[in-house]
């Protein structure tokens, strides 16, 4: 069963500048317990796209178009009011990018987890503190800990702290935008560890926001590759790895240096250009201009639709990898 | 590779003094300090590309400066070839600044916003006097724009750094680096800000113009980065180097418990390969006046006994691959 | 390549500055304040060049505190009356001149009136009409002449003064009984002797010995009510022709005598000033507004441009020293800023002023040397915080030295500051300047608006709303401009209030 289907978003951005599509006719789906990463580069709209989740865009920016199902219901339609009650937070949680600012610095950690239980559900003030030291206890932070301020947390404590939030109301699904991102390696290593841990323990389907396909590839079961405002590819993360079928796809993996490799390597693999301006995208493939396989059809609208390869394999390319054409 | 060392670093220190609010400084006799470089020595080669890596606060960026005297250190020593740069006097060291260049980890703030890229480029060359007229400089910059591969070099050279891609600033910043000539440069994570999609590219013209400068010193918090990146690589920690050796040598034979907690989390772009937890325990520890031990002792799995009491040395233990840890030294 | 290379950095400039202006016009304050100080500057420059009449030296150009000529059409002001010059020119300069008057006698051939090259020096100069009398030709013993104008009051009311002239010379009275007189002749044909003298013996050039001015006591005591009558009132009681003359009466004439009698007479004038003047009315001494108004913006836009940069100059100076060396330099230039920021601001400049002098530049000065602080110490800080900036340390990386970097980097980085505070600084200068001008420390002889208002309380004239709403208002709307000007700056150029 699927936890979330999103068909044919489309989310922009109203600028003094014009109209950003930010996202542009967006497939997404979510199946129960599994985790699904979402991948591209700064600007790409995939921090849009999750936001638009929630519901929590920008003032500037709304769902223009497209279908939003949660478990089923249609919550594209809901009011505000009742999507707040109902939706935001109790059934999809997130944890955001940047955990020093997400906490409020004047509150202690455990009240602000005992704050986010309060607004969706009617349980006493001592109750709502033991869960907060539950949560955190869950999150391997010593439960006295509690009762310290934000800034007495080390990164990736508060990145833990932010985790026990966002399963303050035990939600079905929770979007993890760069969760660590700016945080140590070894620090992200464990941090990974436990969203894992935490994925199979309560039954959480996830979905991994970052630029970082390592930490994707570390994390996931599926993976969304994003290129300006699209999906380009889609599919099981280990195929996607092993054979990715679009060329954006295979340069972001292939320009991601490894440690394990036997060799010192003498050259750095890159995509040549820069992401398209969401103002004014390229026609046809968004990715032409970078693409070292592109030919007069990839130029010509309509942008390539997603085409299927397998089963849980699909690509948005005229020219995929691997194929003779 | 020669190996007559182009910079030789002995003992060097640099503790920030910790100003307490008002009534603590009052309260307490004991002076604070970070101790963000405490006691490091090495020798970076000509040509030699060296690596530092380490966690955020480890000092690594102190380390850096210190070593173009952007930041006076609190003892020790630093040699350019066999003057020492510390004993200079200011206008001696500006004398020196060509010869030591410094790439900035944010090109979003290392590079002036109302300055023209033409002007920014070919700063160094006119505060060293090294031009003589504006022809001169125009063809000097177009020259090393056309080297960073930004062509034509006309069409960037009267914009605006906010005019640039991520990727064409920190190459406005190589440049300008490069554009004298220098004989070492200290590349402060110059990758870091940039999506993993446009690094390489910068990685690859830093290693295709090394023609123009000696070496490098290449702070990174990415071992995967540095892996390729350096010929040598030193792992620091809490303001001291854990352990030093060739590239191949830390990844493939790490000894220090720390550089293979670290290998362990550097993440894998293969779904295949996740590995299990880190041998690690706890949180860095403070770097305001750490225990005389080993700083790793509280975080270390094998720790024994005489790590709590001895800070170890970093001793060579064979091929100019250098640890400091008690328990493999040999 | 450099030439075609200089093009572009020039082309890029141009762009800059039309990215700028593309920015400015968008913003409404903005371009409200510009377009006003656009008006203002157009003022003080062409302002001063309608008006004739001197802002301060110019005194009785209309009746004294006057309303404006078009305030008749308001409600409760139709008995207004303007100004009325009948004789046109009063410098008999030349013979021509004399047509413009009536002269009659009682012996044709005894008389000759010629235009004479002498004139009163101290008056309108050369010319003036010599009455020559031929004593041999006269057969009674008594002769007059008259030298008259007609002109017609067309007002019900009133005038609120009027004036004579008269400079005369005799020669050759020796003998005779000479009479001169002023009179003014009302519609009904009363006659009114303003003046009169009995002229025994030659004169040097001369002048009545009082005014002959409806304001004159003299005068006055010429009719009932004495001091208290108002001879412009009582003369002036409708409308019709008014005549005014003057009179030579010859007396006991001694035919005998070869003596020619030279009676010599310039300046003769009179002039009417109305109850109303100009496009904004007069002052306490029947000066100009408009003309002080036009004046005083010159003086105000000079006075805030010049002082705002001065301060504004030294506070950046000051505040980049102390910023950029820190340390002692830092701890001494912003004490004593600090000091001089505890001191009360208008105290003290009026006990400088006073010492120093009431002139233009020292009012600049002392405004200018009082009101740099709270800007240098806003550079200041903004010089600390890009001190930490990395583009500065790549800057000292590269070799730089402080004054490259300091003129290279930290200045750029802050003219944006200097612009916004430029802006602000002005009005206040403007109101430092009225400020001073108005507790009457202002400079005495150029027209400020300050002094302006000063004038107006000095004479209680608040309720005088022709004469105290235009200073008020322009030193209003001047200040107001160049904040609007400076709030749009500083959207513009910070970066953090601009818009996404």
């Amino acid at each position: 069963m699927n936890v979330l289907e999103a068909s044919d978003l489309k989310v922009y951005y109203h600028t003094a500048k014009g109209v950003v599509r930010a996202v542009d006719g967006v497939d997404f789906i979510v199946e129960e317990g599994t985790s699904v990463g979402l991948a591209g580069e700064s600007g790409c709209g995939k921090t849009t796209l999750g936001l638009s989740f929630l519901k929590l865009l920008p003032e500037n920016g709304a769902i223009e178009s497209g279908s939003l199902v949660f478990e089923g219901d249609d919550i594209y339609s809901l009011d505000e009011k009742t999507f707040r009650e109902n939706i935001r937070w109790s059934q999809i949680a997130m944890i955001f990018q940047g955990a020093m600012n997400a906490l409020n610095p004047v509150f202690k950690v455990e009240d602000q987890i005992s704050e986010a239980i309060k607004l969706h559900s009617n349980k006493k003030k001592k109750e709502r503190l033991q869960m907060a030291r539950d949560l955190l206890k869950k999150v391997d932070i010593d439960p006295t800990m509690g009762r310290h301020y934000p800034h007495e947390f080390s990164g990736g404590m508060r990145q833990r702290a932010m985790i026990a939030m966002a399963l303050a109301c035990d939600p079905k699904l929770i979007i993890a935008d760069e969760p660590t991102t700016a945080l140590d390696v070894i620090v992200q290593k464990q941090l990974m560890d436990l969203l894992r841990r935490l994925k199979a323990e309560m039954n959480l389907s996830l979905i991994v926001i970052s630029h970082d396909i390592s930490v994707l590839a570390e994390l996931c079961d599926y993976l969304n590759i994003m290129y300006a405002g699209r999906i380009v590819e889609w599919g099981e993360i280990e195929e996607i790895f092993e054979n990715p079928r679009h060329h954006y796809t295979h340069g972001l993996i292939s320009t991601f240096p490894t440690v394990e490799d036997e060799e010192k390597k003498s050259r750095f693999e890159f995509i040549p250009g820069a992401p398209p301006n969401l103002l004014d995208p390229p026609l046809g493939c968004r990715f032409h201009p970078r693409c070292p396989a592109a030919t007069e059809i990839c130029m010509q609208e309509p942008t390539p639709e997603m085409r299927r390869i397998s089963e849980k394999h699909y690509v948005a390319c005229h020219h995929p990898r691997g194929d003779l054409d | 590779m020669s190996q007559t060392p182009i910079i030789r670093v002995r003992n060097l220190r640099k503790l920030f003094p910790i100003r307490g609010g008002g009534l603590s400084s009052f309260l307490t006799k004991e002076e604070l300090f970070v101790h963000a470089v405490d006691d490091v020595s090495f020798d970076i080669n000509t040509d030699e590309v060296l690596g530092l890596v380490g966690e955020s606060g480890c000092g690594k960026t102190t380390l850096g400066r210190l070593l173009i005297r952007l930041l006076e250190p609190t003892s020790g020593e630093v040699y350019y070839r066999d003057t020492n740069i510390l004993s200079l006097s200011q206008s001696e060291m500006r004398e020196l600044r060509p010869k030591m260049q410094i790439i900035f980890q944010d090109p979003y703030e290392s590079l002036n916003p109302r300055m023209t890229v033409l002007d920014l480029v070919a700063e160094p060359l006119e505060v060293n006097d090294l031009i003589e007229n504006d022809a001169e400089k125009e063809e000097k910059v177009a020259e090393i724009l056309e080297q960073m591969r930004l062509t034509p070099p006309e069409e960037f050279m009267f914009r605006y750094p906010h005019e640039l891609s991520g990727g064409q600033r920190q190459r406005i910043a190589v440049a300008r680096a490069l554009i004298i000539h220098p004989d070492f440069v200290v590349a402060d994570e110059p990758v870091s800000m940039l999506d993993t999609s446009t690094r390489g590219e910068i990685l690859n013209l830093m290693i295709e113009l090394k023609a123009l400068t000696r070496s490098y010193l290449f702070i990174t918090h990415e071992l995967a980065v540095a892996r390729h990146f350096c010929d040598r690589i030193a792992i620091m920690y809490l303001g001291r180097i854990m352990e030093m050796g060739t590239s191949d040598e830390i990844v493939k034979n790490p000894s220090h418990p720390y550089t293979r907690a670290l290998l362990e989390a550097t993440p894998v772009p293969n779904p295949k390969s996740r590995k299990e937890k880190v041998n690690i325990k706890g949180e860095v520890i403070s770097p305001i006046n750490p225990p005389r031990r080993c700083r790793f002792y509280t975080r270390c799995l094998m720790a024994e006994e005489i790590c709590s009491r001895l800070e170890p040395e970093l001793v060579d233990i064979g091929g100019g691959h250098m640890v400091a840890c008690h328990l493999n030294q040999g | 390549m450099t030439i075609s290379t200089r093009r572009k950095r020039f082309n890029r400039l141009i762009k800059r500055a039309k990215g700028f202006w593309g920015d400015y016009k968008q913003n409404k304050k903005g371009l409200f304040g510009l377009g006003l100080l656009f008006f203002f500057v157009l003022f003080a420059l062409f302002g001063p060049m309608l008006s004739d009449n001197h802002p301060v030296m110019d005194w009785d150009v209309g009746g004294r505190r006057v309303p404006p000529a078009w305030f008749k059409y308001l409600p409760g002001f139709q008995y207004l009356v303007p100004n009325l010059d009948p004789i046109d020119d009063v410098g008999f300069g030349d013979s021509d001149e004399l047509s413009a008057w009536d002269i009659e006698t009682n012996f044709e051939d005894s008389f000759t009136v010629t235009h004479s090259t002498e004139g009163y020096e101290r008056g309108s100069g050369p010319g003036s009409i010599l009455i020559s009398l031929d004593s041999e030709a006269i057969e009674p013993s008594a002769a007059n002449i008259k030298i008259s104008k007609t002109f017609s009051w067309d007002y019900s009311n009133p005038p609120k003064r009027f004036r004579t002239n008269l400079n005369f010379k005799a020669e050759g009275v020796e003998g005779t009984s000479l009479n001169i007189r002023l009179v003014l002749v009302d519609a009904k044909r009363v006659e009114y002797v303003l003046w009169q003298r009995d002229i025994i013996s030659d004169t040097i050039w001369s002048y009545p010995e009082y005014k002959v001015d409806s304001y004159s006591i003299k005068v006055k005591m010429i009719f009932p009510d004495g001091v208290f009558a108002d001879p412009a009132h009582i003369i002036f009681n409708g409308t019709g022709e008014y005549e005014f003359y003057f009179m030579a009466s010859f007396d006991n004439i001694d035919t005998e005598s070869t003596v020619t009698t030279h009676l010599y007479v310039d300046d003769l004038n009179i002039e009417l000033r109305g109850t109303s003047y100009g496009l904004l009315g007069t002052d306490q001494w029947g000066r100009d507004v408009y003309s002080q108004l036009a004046h005083g913006a010159k003086t105000s836009l000079f006075v805030g441009l010049l002082t705002a940069f001065i301060s504004v100059s030294i506070g950046l100076i000051v505040g980049l020293f102390a910023g950029f060396s820190g340390g002692l330099v830092d701890e001494v230039s912003m004490r004593f800023a600090d000091m001089l920021l505890v001191i009360p601001f208008l105290p003290l400049l009026l006990i400088l002023i006073a010492i120093l002098g009431q002139s233009v530049l020292n009012i600049i000065l002392v405004i200018s040397l009082l009101g740099w602080m709270g800007f240098s110490r806003v550079v200041r800080s903004q010089v600390l915080s890009l001190k930490e900036r990395t583009f500065i340390e790549a800057a000292r990386a590269a070799g730089g030295s402080t004054i490259h970097i300091t003129i290279k980097h930290i200045l750029p980085n802050v003219m944006g500051l200097v612009y916004v505070s430029l802006a602000t600084n002005v009005p206040a200068a403007i109101t430092a300047e009225a400020s001073l001008s108005f507790l009457g420390l202002g400079d005495p002889s150029i027209m400020s608006w300050g002094q302006m208002l000063h004038d107006i309380v000095y004479y209680s004239a608040i309720k005088e709303l022709y004469w105290v709403i235009p200073p008020g208002l322009c030193i209003a709307l001047l200040a107001v401009s160049f904040v609007m000007m400076g709030f749009s700056l500083d959207e513009i150029l910070n970066p953090r209030l601009r818009r996404r």
